[in-house]
């Protein structure tokens, strides 16, 4: 949560001076600063197994798609409810969670998670 | 019936995000944090390669470069110290839980960019670590 705290405050900075998309480009070489010393420490020896590797990349490449969708949407709608409306991603992970691991909650839980989507509808409101 | 043009976009990110959330929980039962991290920081690096492009490039500007590394930088710690929280803990915790970064991006931006804390965003920082504190407390044994 910390870290990614930085990862959302620090390219409101970037992006003064440079375009989303360099910004974006620029992003993934500071990604490779933490995934080289963590390949060295694999010793240069990535483990291969299809699955994995294969949801990986869906994974990365939905990841590059959703925050080029958002900027698109960012061009053509309002700042404030397109920002709120993606910070409620969690209610995707919530339901997959659900659904596809069968992970449950009980009331109290229920109530945290609520609380938790209330805080982010807040803090991505202006 | 109208629809708004930014709409499809905004719901399609949303929807990215929320399964980029969960993927990870699928690929872990395979392989370590570790190996993930690397796999998606080059599988990323393509990505966004291959969106350069349809851009014509990327731009250089020295002080926006370095924010951008350190973006990438903060953002890919997070990302593996989020997948081995993930190894550890269910789904729904460690996505709520690290889905509310946005409480110290909006205290950094307070407390760095002297932005104004609105009583909105005030409310959301108190609630945000009220859900974090019942989470935590009422985590199954």
């Amino acid at each position: 949560m910390l870290m990614w705290g930085f990862w959302a405050f620090l390219p409101k900075l970037a992006l003064q001076s440079m375009q989303p998309h360099s910004v974006i480009f620029y992003e993934a070489f500071g990604n490779l600063m933490v995934a080289l010393p963590v390949l060295v420490s694999l010793r240069l020896r990535l483990e291969h197994n299809r699955n994995a590797v294969l949801i990986t990349l869906v994974s990365s490449t939905l990841t590059v798609c959703a925050v080029l969708l958002f900027f698109l949407a960012l061009q053509r709608g309002p700042v404030a409810v397109i920002v709120t409306m993606t910070a409620m991603y969690p209610i995707v992970a919530l339901v997959l969670a659900w659904a596809v691991l069968g992970e449950r909650l009980n009331r109290l839980q229920l109530a945290a998670v609520c609380m938790a989507l209330g805080a982010i509808w807040l803090l991505a409101s202006p | 019936m109208f629809i708004a043009t930014w709409l499809p976009y905004a719901m399609l990110a949303l929807f990215g995000w929320g399964v980029t959330a969960f993927l990870p929980k699928l690929a872990l039962k395979s392989l370590s944090p570790r190996h993930l991290i690397v796999y998606h920081s080059l599988f990323f690096l393509c990505g966004v390669s291959l969106v350069q492009l349809f851009y014509g490039g990327p731009e250089f500007e020295p002080r926006g470069v370095l924010l951008a590394l350190a973006t990438g930088f903060s953002g890919s710690l997070g990302q593996l110290i989020y997948l081995e929280a993930l190894r550890r803990g269910p789904l729904i915790y460690v996505s709520m839980i690290s889905s509310l970064y946005s409480l110290v991006a909006t205290v950094l931006s307070c407390v760095l960019l002297h932005a104004p804390l609105t009583p909105r965003h005030a409310a959301g920082v108190l609630l945000g670590v009220a859900s974090i504190v019942l989470l935590g407390a009422t985590r199954d044994k």
